[in-house]
């Protein structure tokens, strides 16, 4: 009887552990890509943690439709384009107030021409290194251009010590704008000499820069695009006047912009004509991105048959020069280190929890990446698992330099993941900085890693020629003997044999 | 057997004195088919060899998706449709030469690249990114010799000129893409005859249960 009871009650815990641990798993059907560009089952590197329904948030109301997220250094900033509202909340999501309209410094409501001022279809936000939140206003038509503008807002108390938002500054169409772009910014970021940098919707001259004080700067990083040879022979043969009834081919216009801790702004484009989905763009307008992975960083392996490719409209990159791209055609986020080497997948589409059904938006938040969801109106936390802090934790250390710490991280997701070449890669790494070349040799080989195998290799030989190098001079030595000898019985005979 | 042994050691004459040893070969016997296809054979093998054991920095190769029968066939494969396509063209152009003796060529023509390759297997073990030239440079000069030794080979044995023997070259060129075509379509018959046979069958299977049941 007891012994009965003994084996249920264990099969019944054993079923409730294979309940739970097939519950956990999600996003199990992760993969990266190895050398031969084969997508290998990889462990799941980031699990669901929460989903907000953003209308659900207490203290959220007259909730429309997402258009985008910014994490600020101690806010959330949830831009409900429909809803024309900035919803601000911490960083647990708890809500703190919502900016739509324009109040003056002390919690007035501004008036324009008899008129409340108020947010208009806003469709980007970012804080300013200081703390001053930059609103793209993009629904609103000023009376001179009929074009957008930008509103900064700065934090304040009221008297009974509720934050509250008022307008520092308001940025219409600069008079000195040039070009055939309209100033309806999206999307934007400041950096840290609080130039402006606006993406605008279907601008092809590139990203519009203003100054501090709000005048036109210039455009900036246009895309290259990819061309097909037969469009090159026909161009190339057509007449002047051809040309100019020919279709003209536009760089591609940007999308969504990010921006790195030293100033280089990161822009994705979702045209299936360019060559980069995501740019990082120097201060003279060119694009540094590096490609050191299997693929470049565009995504999903390109079809070569149907030139299928994913759709990048969202990119994010944090401290440790770490950004993740968001695919809205099948709804994955792609994170990629500094060197553009692919860390992880995560995400897929669909309408459970944590799944998407048009994502839109995506920022790190800590080690968590949120993204947003414009039909779902739901923002999706991902937590790293153990695999994936371990990854993470890696690249961040070799990021500053500490190449042991990161050799040991590397070890540790070697654990979880054997299939990750690039954690065979960075233990080898440090086997290398500890001068254990045979060791590294033998890791490097294990990720496939052949330039930085044979950096190893040429340590290895040369120890190796040192050490034996008695060995291999003797029979150098003995020939030379040989020669000297037969050369000196030669000339003693006087020539002769 | 000896006189294989002695054909066999003849090659080294041939490769490096071509013009007279392709005619040896031709008029006095120093030479034989077998021979030919030993080093056809030989070299099928090493292919196999390479993609296994070459050094890592120059080994691209996926492990998982080997076949060394396969890479066997498509290292002799080529030589034969060139065989082939050669010995259909030259007839036309009044070639000397008969389908045996092109075989012959081909076949001896395979021992520098046989030697070479030999060489960079060994030498790939021990090189590093930086001398990966000189593993290259290593092939091509196999590579190059044996097209010299072809080219000599077969102006020899068809009597040909230098111009002439390389009209029929090209015309051989297209004569394999010609015979490639071909197999393509017997291929993609043969396979569309198996899928009907198959279905045939299947169909009849299924309507004899429904019968017998």
């Amino acid at each position: 009887m007891n012994r009965t009871f003994l084996v249920r009650g264990t099969f019944f815990c054993l079923m409730v552990v294979l309940f739970l641990a097939s519950w956990t798993a999600q996003g199990a059907d992760s993969y990266t890509y190895n050398y031969w560009l084969e997508t290998v089952p990889s462990a799941p590197a980031y699990r669901l943690k929460d989903e907000i329904n953003v209308a659900g948030i207490p203290g959220v109301y007259n909730f429309g439709e997402l258009a985008d997220i910014h994490v600020g250094a101690h806010r959330v900033f949830i831009v409900d384009r429909i809803g024309s509202q900035v919803i601000v909340t911490d960083h647990d999501f708890e809500f703190i107030t919502r900016i739509t309209l324009f109040k003056n410094e002390d919690n007035r409501i501004m008036t324009e021409g008899g008129q409340q001022m108020r947010l208009t279809l806003p469709e980007g936000a970012f804080e300013a290194e200081n703390g001053d939140l930059y609103i793209a206003d993009s629904g609103y038509r000023d009376a001179k251009y009929g074009e957008a503008r930008i509103a900064i807002f700065s934090e304040a108390l009221d008297a009974r010590g509720n934050v509250f938002y008022y307008v520092q500054g308001i940025i219409e169409k600069p008079d000195n704008f040039v070009g055939r772009t309209q100033f309806i910014p999206s999307k934007l970021v400041v950096d840290s000499a609080y130039r402006i940098y606006g993406v605008v919707p279907g601008g092809s001259e590139g990203i519009v820069v203003l100054n501090a004080d709000g005048s036109f700067s210039h455009y900036f990083g246009t895309n290259r695009i990819r061309y097909s040879p037969i469009e090159y022979f026909w161009k190339s043969l057509a007449t002047e006047e051809q040309l100019a009834q020919m279709a003209l081919t536009f760089a591609p216009p940007f999308n969504n912009i990010d921006l790195d801790e030293n100033g280089f702004i990161y822009a994705t484009n979702s045209d299936p004509q360019s060559i980069d989905k995501v740019a990082r763009i120097n201060p003279s307008g060119e694009n540094i991105i590096r490609k050191e992975g299997y693929l470049p960083p565009y995504g999903d392996l390109r079809d070569p048959l149907t030139d299928e490719q994913s759709e990048i409209i969202a990119v994010t990159v944090n401290d440790y020069g770490m950004y993740a791209i968001l695919d809205a055609g099948k709804g994955r986020i792609f994170v990629y280190n500094f060197d553009g080497e692919l860390l992880f997948v995560l995400g897929n589409k669909g309408r459970a929890r944590g799944e998407f059904l048009s994502p839109n938006d995506l920022s790190w938040l800590g080690d968590d990446l949120i993204a947003s969801d414009k039909n779902k109106g739901t923002i999706a936390v991902y937590t790293p698992t153990q695999f994936g802090q371990a990854v993470i934790d890696a690249t961040k250390a070799y990021y500053v330099g500490d190449w042991d710490q990161a050799g040991e991280r590397w070890l540790l997701a070697l654990n979880y993941n054997a299939n990750y070449d690039m954690a065979y890669v960075g233990y080898g790494k440090m086997l290398y900085m500890q001068d254990q070349y045979e060791q590294a040799m033998q890791y490097f080989k294990l990720g496939n890693a052949r330039s930085h195998y044979s950096m190893a290799y040429n340590k290895y030989r040369a120890e190796f020629l040192s050490d034996h190098f008695a060995f291999f001079i003797t029979p150098v030595l003995l020939l030379l003997g040989l020669v000297v000898y037969s050369e000196y019985r030669y000339h003693k005979k006087g020539g002769e044999r | 057997m000896k006189q294989f042994w002695e054909k066999l050691i003849y090659s080294r004459y041939v490769i490096f004195h071509p013009f007279d040893g392709f005619y040896e070969i031709k008029f006095r016997d120093r030479g034989d088919a077998s021979i030919a296809t030993l080093f056809l054979l030989v070299n099928g093998l090493l292919a196999v060899v390479a993609t296994q054991y070459s050094g890592f920095v120059v080994n691209h190769a996926n492990p998982k998706h080997m076949n060394s029968l396969l890479i066997v066939f498509y290292s002799v494969l080529p030589y034969l449709i060139f065989v082939v396509g050669n010995y259909s063209t030259t007839t036309l152009f009044e070639g000397k030469g008969t389908m045996r003796e092109i075989y012959i060529v081909l076949g001896y023509a395979l021992v520098p690249v046989i030697a070479t390759q030999v060489m960079a297997i060994v030498l790939s073990q021990f090189i590093t990114a930086d001398e990966v030239p000189i593993y290259s440079l290593l092939l091509a000069a196999g590579g190059l010799w044996f097209v010299f030794l072809v080219f000599t080979g077969l102006n020899t044995i068809h009597d040909y000129g230098f111009l002439k023997n390389l009209v029929t070259l090209a015309v051989t060129g297209f004569a394999i893409g010609v015979i490639l075509f071909l197999i393509l379509l017997a291929y993609s018959l043969i396979q569309e005859l198996v899928a009907f046979v198959q279905l045939f069958t299947r169909e009849a299977l299924v309507r004899l249960e429904g019968w017998l049941l």
